[in-house]
């Protein structure tokens, strides 16, 4: 009977667990065949919603190597078909070649650049030179290499472009000097833009010993750009190879980088293309497609690679590419991807979702923060934690002055430097508002104080509450305590009382040091927002308490070690008092610290610094005056068994780990032939 | 009635009360008067000033606190950047330049005379010649173009690959403002250390050795300090006065008042563009009056710390 109902039960329960997850299955699939990510408050990779769905494969144009591609206002694709030696002229929308250039000249077009006037610039790396084309197909100009004396001796093999308004060109060429710039007559108008040669450490430490001759030999180059775009409004972006941060920039007229701290993004940036309201969509070699905002600020990124470890054949999935080598958008929005290894081209549709994202920053943009807020609350909808949407919230608040609203929304997006100008705003109103009150306030205080001296003078009472206090603060182990306020203002006599055993105690100084800990504990976890740059759920508490005493212990320990054998003569107990009295000066910068981040912004933060330096500096001299004065030393003796001690622990350290990875084999060995005794056993 | 005072006015004076009074009135007359002249009257005018709009063309007109309350709710820059500022450069160069100069006067006082006059007028040059000197040699070094000293070292070393706008961009300024007042921060109260350092009394000194005192710095700290607790507080007040009213470094060295994008705007150079630039002169005494509260209350902190307690 029992034996039944437990069938029964379990088989009910195996049978909602199956039709649970049959369900939630269901609700899961989706078109996308790769992950939209994006990042969460914390700076780590998210899945968010799908953004784009892959929509049409175009497979059928006979492509070979295609390695460019542009859309033009008109919806016309055009189309480097490289290993071909022709450019194509495709209609997206009705899906049929347009028009075919062919041309004898053009080995092997790798760029190419259509301007609002419908000239075609096709940049090929073979044939050295830049064909210019009219919108029929027919060939207008051929700029080879200039003739400037400036750019002699350099080779020029341009294989990208991009074309400003007025005709400059901006070409990549596969030379290291960088982005070259051409005039709309073709003449030579110097570098436009170049990255820079980082150094490592080593490259510095070898320069200073190689003589010129062996420097000649070395060859130090500068991380090689990739592709070069200009958008409608003549700003150029370039994307760089092996750089992770400086991947895409967005450059002014000087060809400085408006991205300057960096973009998040990967190091294999092939093709960026920008559309009309500026969103910048940058498509990494090893398949994704990165999307950010005009100010260079990450929106997600989608697209896959099609390799697999392990899998020799790399399938055909729409949606996933082997290498892309070229990006753009149409009109509508629609991303177009090509791939030069299989030779096929791939549009994605915007979903809903991206689609709101796209029109609430135009709103933004336009000055429109009432219904940019309300589209970005639909996005919040889809996604409550949207970095994006609560990032772009809170600039929409500010710029309508809601500034409690905006530290809401930043709050939730980590965004800290935004958080601290809206909360320096709400903190202005504050005071504005109460200043009336404070003055009241303290015009109250220093009356009172006044009267009461005058009260004093008549009927003195102020000493009565003196004698009162110091009655109840003269107990042995409170007056131990508020010892260590003497020794920060008072170090050389007060280490000298505790050396002679006439104050201080071993009492104290173990409640002081425990209640450091706390305070350093608080410190630690409980900072205002801005400054609190780890949560707390993500600090390994464990680590910080056990290094905390550990480090204590080791100093002490490895002190005493040092001095005794040294002619010191302070014993561990007074090695151990005087640390723990020194810390008074931390007492108070930890103390005011962690109060004050509250309330201060990051327009302040310098006197978080001066506080927090200070007091570290004054806590040193404090144990410094200490040893010196505990073991009887002179100032060479302290600074040596400073070092000595410094070094000791270090080698204790090191000891400790080896000891404890011996014994961890040891251990492991006994393990082994236990269980191999039992297995032997039970055979 | 009129004849009573006479005989007690008279007498008084026979009694010799009066006349101790008006030999000393006499006595400081000449000071009083001066006082009074230059420093007490123009005071006293600027704070009347604060309370009234007056923009030097027509006759000042009275706003009772508005000014300060202006100060304190409406003007952003003040409270964002002049404020921070002025605290953040008080507060380096202040202590700063104040154990700089102890430092330095104690060095000098441990070597001999030579030398020593040599050196301290080396030393003490940079405050006296101010603010010329200061934008030829520092404007010279930290120039924003590849001839600029500094730059062209860095670009030198491959440390950058652009000459680097020290003087104009923000995040550089202060520091180098800091930098230059530093250097020339070893003024009167600088000279009037290494007088105090060299009138310690040397008997003192062998008297605590044999004492057990065991090192330069338990002299230092026993001695020297003890011995010359007046000339620290001139030092520190002098260096407290001096530091909130060295406001002209940063305009120097930029050139532009306001200075770019506010970064080295100190108390003082918001005073003159509010005065000399936008001619608010009501605005700009008030500005000065809180000057003032601020300078008092650190120089009543100095006193606190350096006074002789008796």
């Amino acid at each position: 009977m029992n034996a039944k109902i437990k069938f029964f039960i379990s088989t009910l329960f195996i049978f909602t667990v199956f039709l649970i997850t049959s369900i939630t299955i269901s609700v899961e699939a989706s078109p996308a065949t790769s992950y939209t990510m994006t990042l969460n408050s914390k700076g780590r990779y998210v899945r968010t919603q799908d953004a784009y769905l892959p929509d049409r494969s175009v497979v059928d144009l006979k492509l070979n190597k295609p390695e460019d591609i542009y859309i033009d206002a008109n919806d016309f694709m055009f189309i480097a078909d490289t290993g071909n030696k022709r450019i194509l002229k495709y209609n997206i929308n009705t899906d049929e070649v347009d028009m075919e250039i062919t041309l004898k000249e053009l080995k092997s077009p790798d760029g190419i650049f259509v301007t609002k006037e419908g000239d075609i610039y096709v940049a090929d790396h073979t044939a050295k030179a830049i064909f210019r084309f009219s919108s029929d197909g027919l060939l207008k100009n051929k700029y080879e290499k200039p003739t400037a004396p400036s750019f002699e001796g350099t080779v020029f093999e341009p294989s990208k472009i991009g074309v400003d308004n007025s005709g400059n060109m901006f070409i990549y060429g596969g030379v290291y000097d960088g982005i070259i710039h051409l005039s709309n007559s073709g003449e030579f108008q110097g570098y436009f833009t170049s990255n820079r040669i980082e150094l490592s450490l080593s490259d510095r430490v070898r320069d200073m010993f190689y003589t010129e001759k062996q420097k000649l030999n070395l060859s130090r180059n500068p991380a090689i750009f990739s592709n070069v775009f200009v958008d409608s409004k003549g700003i150029v972006y370039t994307t760089t190879t092996n750089s992770e941060m400086y991947s895409i920039k967005k450059h002014n007229i000087a060809g400085l980088n408006n991205f300057s701290s960096g973009v998040v993004s990967q190091s294999d940036a092939t093709d960026v293309y920008v559309d009309e309201s500026g969103i910048i969509y940058a498509a990494m070699s090893s398949g994704s497609i990165f999307v950010y905002s005009q100010s260079g600020e990450f929106i997600y990124s989608f697209g896959a690679s099609n390799f697999r470890v392990g899998s020799e054949i790399n399938e055909d999935i729409s949606g996933l590419f082997t290498t892309i080598s070229a990006v753009a958008v149409d009109s509508k929005g629609f991303v177009w991807a090509v791939d030069d290894s299989k030779s096929f081209i791939q549009s994605f549709k915007p979903t809903d979702y991206a689609e709101k994202i796209y029109s609430a920053l135009a709103l933004y943009t336009n000055r429109k923060y009432n219904e940019s807020i309300k589209i970005w609350q639909e996005v919040l909808r889809l996604n409550q934690m949207s970095v994006i949407a609560h990032n772009n919230l809170g600039k929409n608040y500010m710029s309508i002055e809601e500034y409690e609203l905006a530290m809401d929304h930043f709050l939730i997006s980590g965004n800290r430097a935004d958080f601290s100008e809206a909360f320096w705003e709400v903190r202005n109103i504050d005071l504005q508002q109460n200043l009336s009150y404070i003055i009241i306030i303290l015009i109250a205080l220093f009356v009172l104080s006044f009267i009461l001296k005058k009260v004093d003078k008549k009927h003195p009472f102020k000493y009565k509450i003196k004698t009162y206090v110091s009655k109840i603060f003269n107990r042995k182990f409170l007056r131990d305590i508020f010892y260590m306020f003497r020794v920060m203002t008072h170090p050389l006599d007060s280490f000298y009382e505790i050396k002679k055993g006439r104050k201080g105690s071993l009492l104290g100084a173990t409640i002081i040091y425990t209640l450091f800990f706390f305070i350093f504990l608080w410190y630690t976890i409980g900072k205002g927002f801005i400054y609190q740059f780890i949560a707390v759920e993500d600090l390994d508490l464990n680590t910080i308490v056990f290094g905390f005493f550990a480090l204590t212990l080791l100093f002490v320990i490895c002190n005493y070690l040092v001095t005794s054998i040294n002619e010191g003569e302070g014993g561990i107990k007074k090695i151990f008092l005087l640390f723990a009295y020194s810390l008074a000066p931390m007492y108070v910068a930890f103390i005011s610290i962690t109060l004050l981040s509250h309330i201060l912004t990051y327009n302040e933060s310098f006197f978080l610094d001066i506080i927090k330096y200070f007091a570290f500096t004054w806590t040193g001299v404090n144990i410094f005056l200490g040893i010196q004065e505990i073991h009887n030393y002179s100032i060479r003796n302290t600074i040596k068994s400073i070092i000595i001690t410094a070094i000791f622990m270090i080698i204790i350290v090191v000891v400790i780990l080896i000891i404890i990875i011996m014994w961890d084999q040891l251990a492991n060995f006994f393990i082994e032939i236990i269980m191999e005794a039992i297995r032997n056993v039970t055979k | 009635m009129f004849k009573e005072k006479r005989d007690l006015f008279i007498e008084k004076f026979k009694n010799g009360n009066l006349k101790d009074a008006l030999s000393v009135l006499l006595l400081i007359l000449p000071y009083a008067i001066l006082f009074s002249l230059f420093i007490a009257i123009p005071t006293a005018l600027a704070i009347t000033l604060s309370l009234s709009y007056f923009n030097v063309i027509e006759f000042p007109e009275y706003a009772g606190l508005l000014n300060y309350i202006t100060v304190i709710t409406q003007d952003s820059v003040f409270l964002r950047y002049v404020l921070p500022n002025t605290l953040k450069y008080a507060l380096i160069v202040g202590p700063g330049g104040y154990i700089l100069s102890f430092m330095l006067a104690w060095m000098l006082a441990q070597i001999q005379k030579g030398p020593r006059t040599i050196l301290s007028l080396a030393i003490y040059a940079p405050s006296m010649v101010g603010g010329i000197f200061t934008g030829v040699v520092w404007k010279t070094l930290f120039n924003g173009n590849e001839h600029g000293y500094i730059n062209a070292l860095l670009m030198q070393w491959g440390l950058i690959d652009r000459p680097v706008q020290f003087l104009q961009s923000p995040e550089y300024l202060m520091p180098i403002m800091i930098i230059v007042a530093l250097w020339s921060s070893m003024g009167i109260g600088f000279l009037a250390m290494v007088a105090g350092i060299l009138n310690a009394n040397e008997e003192l000194y062998e008297a605590a050795y044999i004492d057990g005192i065991k090192n330069k710095f338990q002299e230092v700290m026993y001695i020297t300090i003890p011995s010359m607790k007046p000339q620290m507080l001139f030092g520190a007040v002098m260096a407290i006065v001096g530091t909130f009213n060295s406001g002209g470094i940063g305009v120097a060295l930029s050139g532009s008042n306001p200075t770019p994008q506010n970064s080295g705007q100190l108390i003082i150079n918001h005073i003159e563009d509010y005065g000399f630039q936008r001619y608010e002169m009501g605005y700009a005494a008030a500005l000065s009056v809180i000057l003032l509260l601020i300078i008092w209350g650190f120089s009543k902190i100095a006193y606190k710390l350096f006074a002789e307690k008796n």
